[in-house]
């Protein structure tokens, strides 16, 4: 168990910053996830973490110790691969033991820590497979295993669950955040996916281009963005440019043209300043409701079960709207919208 | 849909099997039995042409053969050198190839070229400026001369096959060991050299029979102490007088066991490469 801390993490493969100033602190038993499309740096970070790679520039601090120093297979971190990384020529029970006989153990000791860890993942029958007589899912379980056994300080997952198939994904997604409850481990995990970020995480730090951009809850970072990437990264959003034209008490009404929304104003906005307002489809309702309502005429509908996605023109801006229920609005309908009685001001290009 | 491709692939597959066979007939299987039959030829009644086989057969020429120490004593001496070869091939290979496979080397073109050079050299060259040198250096005569001048042509084909394993093994699996508390020698120990082994078989299966078959080198610096089996074979077919007969004895007792030897390996090789797979990723 351990408290986590990057300092200015720099990291450059050729002209291209991988890692840029990267600064985020982990709390002991604190679950957080570097959120990123491909190529934002989430990896290189945890990699640097892990020791694998080296940071051109910065700390990495264990518990308030700097550790940038130390080679990889003295961090005290256990790492879960994208690809699992179980070797081949070992059995399940050999690879999850690996580490405990790397550190030493007795031969009782390791047999006994390899035989809880099994049960913990629920792999108990299979401790004399080979990784490629089991299934993917298996294998993933096996990872996990091999890396919690050595009871690590810090845990790190990267991408662990984008080689299964979407029903497997979110059941282990699920096991994943209840054994990292129950064990309290300080854990860093990496994804591509917004969905696995929010229904995991502590807290989210999104990554574009080597830089952490914003970092907090899932909550705020899907309600209340405060870069516009994070809004467009998170799921569908809308963005609608207006002015501010009063604030009081942190919050802020902002003049759009298609009327007045009010906004959080945690970000000092100025009066008379130009904004972007960012809200999500699912904040939009169809039919006339408090605050400011719009009529408009929907251009799209694709029904997506749960909800159904509508692209709706008004005064010459579209909006994403989704609505839940079985009502079935035809394109070219006519219908009154309701804007959200609160916005998140995004900034950023 | 599916059995209209076999309908339209299957007379291209016969034809290239035929081809495959044609070849291989011509070039393993048809001198293999001119070879056993040259060794089973009648001494009185030779083989002459235009007999396509021999007018009588005996196991009298088997029979001169193994009553001469000769033989045995090459026998030993082919499979007392061919062990101490490979073991040694296999103990430089495994650090150059984990250099060339793993490393980003700067100079790693020249360094390849330069492993490669005793293969592209002829022989007879490096056999004659070797061969001085090792009169200099005491080592003419020797068995461990021997040794030393046929790991210097086997060791670049060693080299090649276990660089190749080596680039193969995923660096996630290295990354995964060291993360796990490998140091470099229990990362070598436990993983590297486990992940390569099917390598190590590939490589030290050829290196074991190109040291059976290693005449030039062995010749020059061996002679006249150190005789292996194909040393012997040239005492039969070289000079001025060919014995196709006692040669044929002798290519068969150099052949036979390296056969064996064959199938014992492609056995355990495949079984080692099904362990080593790197499984579903």
């Amino acid at each position: 168990m351990a408290r986590l801390e990057l300092r200015d993490i720099t990291k450059r493969f050729g002209r291209v910053a991988a890692a840029d100033r990267v600064s985020v602190e982990v709390a002991d038993g604190e679950f957080l996830t570097l959120l990123g499309p491909s190529g934002c740096g989430k990896t290189t970070t945890l990699r640097i973490i892990a020791g694998l790679v080296d940071p051109d520039e910065g700390e990495v601090l264990l518990d308030g110790v700097a550790v940038q120093h130390l080679p990889a297979h003295r961090r005290q971190t256990a790492m879960v691969f994208q690809s699992y990384a179980l070797f081949p020529h070992m059995t399940v029970s050999e690879n999850i033991g690996f580490g405990l006989r790397m550190r030493a153990l007795s031969a009782d000791l390791i047999r006994q820590r390899v035989g809880e860890a099994l049960a913990l993942v629920e792999l108990e029958g299979l401790s004399d497979r080979y990784p490629r007589q089991l299934s993917g899912g298996q294998q993933q379980r096996v990872a996990v295993a091999r890396a919690i056994v050595t009871r690590p300080k810090v845990l790190l997952f990267d991408e662990p669950l984008s080689n299964l198939d979407a029903k497997l994904r979110e059941r282990l997604r699920l096991e994943l955040r209840a054994l990292q409850q129950r064990l309290g481990v300080t854990t860093v995990y990496v994804t591509h996916d917004q969905a696995e970020a929010l229904a995991l995480s502590d807290r989210v730090a999104v990554m574009f281009g080597g830089k952490v951009v914003e970092i907090g809850t899932p909550r705020q970072v899907y309600r209340t963005p405060r870069a516009r990437v994070t809004a467009e990264f998170l799921g569908v959003t809308n963005f609608l440019d207006g002015q501010v034209a009063a604030v009081a008490d942190g919050h802020c009404i902002v003049q759009t043209p298609l009327g007045m929304v009010e906004a959080d104003a945690g970000l000092g906005v100025r009066m008379g300043e130009v904004v972007t307002l960012s809200f999500r489809p699912e904040d939009v309702r169809i039919g006339r409701y408090e605050g400011t309502a719009v009529t408009g005429r929907v251009l799209h509908a694709s029904y997506l079960g749960s909800v159904t996605d509508y692209v709706v023109e008004s005064g010459g801006i579209t909006l994403r709207v989704h609505e839940a229920g079985g009502a079935a609005r035809a394109p070219g309908e006519e219908i009154t919208i309701t804007l959200p009685a609160t916005a998140a001001i995004v900034r950023g290009g | 849909m599916n059995r209209s491709w076999i309908m339209r692939g299957a007379p291209g597959r016969w034809m290239l099997a035929l081809g495959f066979f044609t070849v291989a007939s011509v070039v393993l299987i048809i001198p293999l039995i001119v070879g056993v039959l040259w060794s089973l030829v009648d001494p009185d009644a030779g083989w002459f042409p235009p007999a396509i086989v021999p007018p009588s057969l005996s196991l009298a020429n088997w029979r001169a053969m193994l009553a001469v120490p000769e033989i045995g004593q090459a026998f030993a001496m082919s499979f007392l050198i061919a062990p101490i070869v490979t073991a040694l091939c296999a103990a430089l290979a495994l650090p150059t190839g984990y250099a060339l496979g793993r490393r980003q080397l700067r100079a790693r073109r020249t360094i390849e070229l330069l492993v490669l050079a005793p293969i592209i050299l002829p022989g007879i060259v490096l056999a004659t400026g070797l061969g001085s040198m090792f009169i200099r250096l005491g080592l003419s005569h020797t068995v461990a001369g021997v040794v030393l001048v046929q790991t210097v042509v086997l060791l670049p084909f060693m080299i090649r096959i276990v660089a190749a394993t080596f680039e193969g093994v995923p660096q996630d699996l290295i990354d995964a060991a060291r993360n796990l508390g490998a140091s470099p020698w229990p990362l070598a120990r436990d993983v590297l050299i486990p992940l390569v082994r099917p390598g190590l078989f590939a490589g030290g299966l050829f290196t074991f029979i190109g040291s059976l078959e290693e005449f030039v080198l062995t010749f020059i610096v061996g002679m006249p102490y150190v005789q292996t089996l194909p040393v012997l074979l040239w005492a039969y077919l070289g000079g001025r007088s060919s014995i196709f007969t006692y040669a044929a004895v002798v290519t068969m007792v150099l052949l036979v066991p390296t056969i064996i030897l064959m199938f014992v390996a492609e056995r355990t090789l495949k079984q080692e490469y099904l362990a080593a797979g790197f499984g579903k990723v």
